[in-house]
């Protein structure tokens, strides 16, 4: 075989070998599954006993929050918006849970009423300009993060001394935060009960039939019948209710609020749902691919800081690493439609020409 | 005679009992020798493991960690640092774990008194002799080095009265804060207001959380300098952050005419600040000494008998003011070998 003959057989043969594998469905979920298995593989080698049941029930205890952030922000992209105040969403109700059970010493449920009753006011007001004013997704929450991140910090320097000097304790809000239940943190019992809950509402229920199919196509499911309106704006209600959620954990968990609580959490939010493979158009993707790309990030950070690497290096890492898996990303849902196209052109082929009278 | 006798039998037994009690005391001392009590240290603090969490490692930190790691070095101490780069959650992450690596002292800079309370009482029950450094928690652990915060604050607040009371100015004080839950600027805010009763005429209009950061800080002051134009001083809680003010008192043109005070780790920069009329004055607390005392704390815990939790020592240190380039002594240069 002379040289030119390998160059140009090679790729067709890799071609050959490599797409009908790439078309898998269960691709979609591999490619995340193995960026994970690589990031943990590299931890377990470079971190002794990294995994091992101490730290892995601290990283399962830490995770939830982030975890909980990143269904919220998947929640609305699988509907075709996209929501970039959850990490303000996920501040205010982390200060609103201190402020309820610590500060007024309200009863464990209460507070916890109170907290998901202001997260889903907030993604009520997020629903309503986006649902039925039609105001644009990403301009909307991005200043409903400015109007929210302002009332943080406003109130957070009002607050600031009652929140830090008092002593919050309770069975339930310390279970919460660092029990364990048969050796698994009961912050993550939660994610996982929330996880699968969801999971069933989109795979198995209308209404999250109805999301995924207003997130795909906005034409067809109002052709099919669809109240596309109310599908979004329960979209963003719950998408809060998930943010303010991982707020009442991170409170349980920290008993602190800071400048820095939820800030760019939307970003990592963000990053989770590229990096699980979902797609940013809305309508394709799935809880279990969220928390993957979740728990990826979570790992990556956790680790660098872990390993002892300078703080600033451990952003600059973790951004070139999200850059790359976004062009992958890009690149693989391309790949993927061409190859779609490819295929279904001998079917087009067979159909009667478009009548020119 | 007799009767004497038996009158002084108590005190002669008394006599007796002491005697034997200084015999065996000085047994005893003669026991230690400097070559025995030498080993005592050495088992004492040697292949012991120190943990270290600040909030990021920066100029100050860096300082603190290079005399550590030069001071440890020479003894067999191990030193593991984690940089969680001033984010909340990487630190509890870092601490968490670190508790279960179970290093002998777990060393802390807490952003937030409440933060890692918890799981510093965890450490603490876990046998980890925990110190805190500069910055406290609401749990009191074994050892805090570094600033008296109200004592501090008293000093500056007895500056302002100087500079800005007795009705010669407008009275009018802006105080920038640190991040607004971490114990310098709760403590810090405490005692300059009660400072500030000395002196009715000098009042408090803006005290707001900068969060260590001199953008923050400078749109701040640039905001309280439009609100207040006969403001008379601006007072910063951490000297990098408050040169954010200094800058926007410059830009504004009011430089001489609005007074800017910092609290100063000592950074050489801070100093140079002084000398080029940004600052006013800066109180420096010289991060080469307090990285010293720490490792003398620590040094400490590990030679006493004490148990973790057992005692709350603080290791308080100095305040000096810079004024001028004759106070350069107050800052300390960055050693690029530590």
């Amino acid at each position: 075989m002379t040289q030119l003959q390998e160059r140009v057989l090679r790729p067709s043969l890799l071609k050959a070998v490599a797409d009908p594998i790439l078309q898998r469905q269960w691709m979609d979920t591999a490619v995340p599954v193995m960026v994970l298995v690589a990031v943990s593989i590299a931890l377990a080698a470079t971190i002794p006993d990294y995994f091992g049941a101490a730290n892995v029930q601290q990283i399962l205890r830490g995770f939830a929050p982030p975890a909980f952030v990143a269904i919220a922000m998947g929640w609305v992209i699988f509907a075709g918006g996209i929501d970039l105040s959850v990490g303000a969403v996920f501040a205010v109700a982390n200060f609103v849970a201190l402020m309820t059970y610590g500060v007024l010493a309200l009863p464990f449920w209460a507070a916890l009423g109170i907290v998901l009753l202001v997260g889903a006011t907030i993604g009520a007001a997020n629903g309503l300009l986006i649902a039925y004013v039609k105001t644009r997704p990403f301009l909307t929450t991005i200043v409903m993060l400015i109007i929210l991140r302002a009332c943080y910090e406003k109130l957070v320097a009002a607050y600031t001394s009652d929140i830090a000097n008092v002593n919050m304790e309770g069975a339930v809000w310390d279970a919460l935060g660092g029990g364990r239940f048969a050796g698994i943190p009961v912050s993550f019992l939660c994610l996982l009960v929330c996880g699968v809950l969801a999971h069933l509402y989109i795979t198995r229920c209308r209404g999250g039939m109805h999301m995924m199919a207003v997130g795909s196509s906005r034409k067809a499911a109002r052709h099919a019948g669809i109240s596309v309106p109310q599908v979004i704006f329960k979209a963003y209600v719950v998408s809060a209710v998930l943010a303010s959620i991982a707020g009442f954990l991170y409170a349980a968990r920290q008993n602190s609020v800071g400048s820095g609580t939820g800030l760019n959490w939307e970003i990592n939010a963000l990053s989770a749902v590229v990096l699980g493979g979902n797609s940013l158009a809305g309508g394709r993707g799935s809880i279990a691919r969220t928390l993957i790309g979740a728990l990826t990030i979570f790992l990556l950070v956790n680790g660098l800081v872990q390993i002892g690497v300078h703080g600033s290096l451990t952003s600059t890492l973790v951004g070139g690493i999200l850059l790359c898996a976004v062009g992958f990303n890009v690149q693989w849902v391309k790949h993927r439609s061409q190859r779609a196209r490819q295929r279904a052109k001998p079917v087009a082929d067979l159909l009667p020409a478009p009548d020119a009278g | 005679m007799g009767i004497n006798l038996s009158k002084r039998l108590p005190a002669i037994a008394a006599g007796a009992a002491l005697s034997i009690l200084a015999g065996s005391a000085m047994t005893l001392a003669a026991n230690i020798t400097r070559d025995t009590s030498r080993q005592a240290f050495d088992t004492a603090i040697s292949g012991k493991k120190v943990a270290w969490v600040p909030l990021w490692m920066g100029v100050l930190e860096s300082e603190w960690t290079g005399i550590m790691k030069d001071q440890f070095g020479q003894y067999g101490i191990s030193l593991v640092t984690r940089d969680p780069n001033f984010n909340n959650d990487a630190q509890l992450q870092a601490v968490s774990q670190l508790i279960d690596e179970k290093p002998d002292v777990l060393i802390v800079q807490n952003n937030s008194t409440t933060l890692l309370a918890k799981e510093l009482k965890r450490a603490s029950d876990a046998g980890i002799y925990v110190v805190q450094m500069n910055m406290a928690s609401n749990y009191v652990g074994d050892a805090y080095v570094g600033v008296d915060y109200t004592q501090a604050g008293h000093q500056v607040a007895d500056e302002l009265i100087k500079q800005c009371g007795g009705g010669k100015t407008s009275g009018e004080v802006a105080l920038i804060l640190g991040e607004a839950t971490a114990a310098p600027s709760i403590e810090g805010l405490k005692a300059i207001t009660d400072g500030l009763k000395k002196d009715p005429t000098v009042k408090i209009v803006s005290s707001q959380p900068g969060d260590w950061d001199a953008n923050k800080a400078n749109q701040i002051a640039t905001t309280v300098l439009q609100q207040y134009p006969k403001l008379c001083a601006i007072h910063g809680f951490w000297g990098p952050m408050a040169a954010g003010a200094a800058q926007a008192v410059k830009n504004a043109g009011r430089q001489g005419d609005v007074k800017v005070f910092a609290i100063s780790d000592g950074q050489m920069g801070d100093c140079d600040l002084v000398e080029q009329g940004l600052f006013t004055k800066a109180l420096s607390n010289r991060a080469d000494v307090q990285g010293i005392t720490l490792v003398n704390a620590v040094l400490s815990l590990l030679q006493g008998k004490d148990k973790p939790g057992d005692k709350h020592l603080f290791y308080f240190t100095n305040n000096y003011w810079i004024e001028s380039a004759k106070d350069r002594g107050y800052c300390y240069k960055v050693d690029k070998a530590k």
